[in-house]
């Protein structure tokens, strides 16, 4: 459990980190296509909310976290959900956001484990409403 | 030109004219609507929808009629109400342009 749990650690520390670095060089490219930040700033409830890609955005059971000056948008990934199959979760997929309005999906960054049956992070185990906290002493992000 | 709610309990639609401007759900409730007034008249339209807290505390009491339902037991009869609706101030700020 404890090297399991390390190992989340650093996928996440890691997985955040990376992030941080692509997000300049994205924002360029995305600014120049969308209105400035606070313009057009809505969402409408009950219809389906798109990432800054056009995709329906995949972290159900959400939590955030600020660190510095951008939101870590986090959730359980149902991308492969339908209901039948069985399938809880995909993962963990996390988004950043500068507004609250505008989200860049960064991937999942805790991967399911489909083909450990008995790992809670098997497809078919309830993971569900995952939280994460920064450990600032460390430098670790922990699930 | 700035459209500062000021309290909101929990999220308004702001709409110009007609024209959705913003959905703003956190704090500062607060719009540049500069960009859809025009000279003259203009039409400002804000809905505002808030959580379910209340709405689970009155199906609490003893003579509701429950709307809700909740697969665990949430909130007290006696629980306190969650501030709701458009508070404000509403104010209407122009900034200075560069």
């Amino acid at each position: 459990m404890i090297n399991m749990l390390n190992r989340r650690e650093m996928l996440l520390g890691s997985a955040l980190l990376t992030t941080g670095l692509r997000l300049s060089s994205f924002s360029e490219q995305r600014d120049s296509k969308r209105p400035a930040v606070g313009m057009l700033r809505c969402f409408k409830p009950g219809e389906i909310w798109l990432d800054t890609a056009g995709k329906p955005i995949q972290a159900h059971g959400a939590s955030i976290i600020k660190v510095g000056d951008l939101y870590y948008w986090y959730g359980e990934n149902k991308e492969r959900t339908d209901g039948v199959n069985g399938i809880w979760h995909w993962g963990v997929r996390c988004y950043s956001l500068r507004d609250l309005y505008n989200w860049d999906d960064v991937g999942i960054i805790i991967p399911p484990e489909p083909d450990n049956p008995s790992s809670p992070l098997h497809p078919n185990k309830g993971m569900d409403r995952p939280h994460i906290l920064y450990h600032a002493e460390s430098g670790h992000f922990v699930c | 030109m700035l459209l500062d709610l000021g309290r909101v309990g929990d999220l308004a639609e702001v709409r110009v004219n007609g024209q959705l401007t913003g959905t703003l759900w956190h704090a500062p409730f607060r719009i540049d609507i500069g960009p859809v007034v025009k000279p003259g008249d203009n039409q400002l339209d804000v809905r505002v929808a808030n959580l379910w807290v209340n709405r689970l505390i009155g199906d609490m009491q003893p003579d509701a009629k429950k709307v809700t339902f909740t697969v665990t037991p949430t909130y007290r009869a006696n629980a306190p109400l969650r501030p709701s609706g458009l508070i404000g101030p509403v104010q209407l700020m122009t900034v200075q342009s560069r």
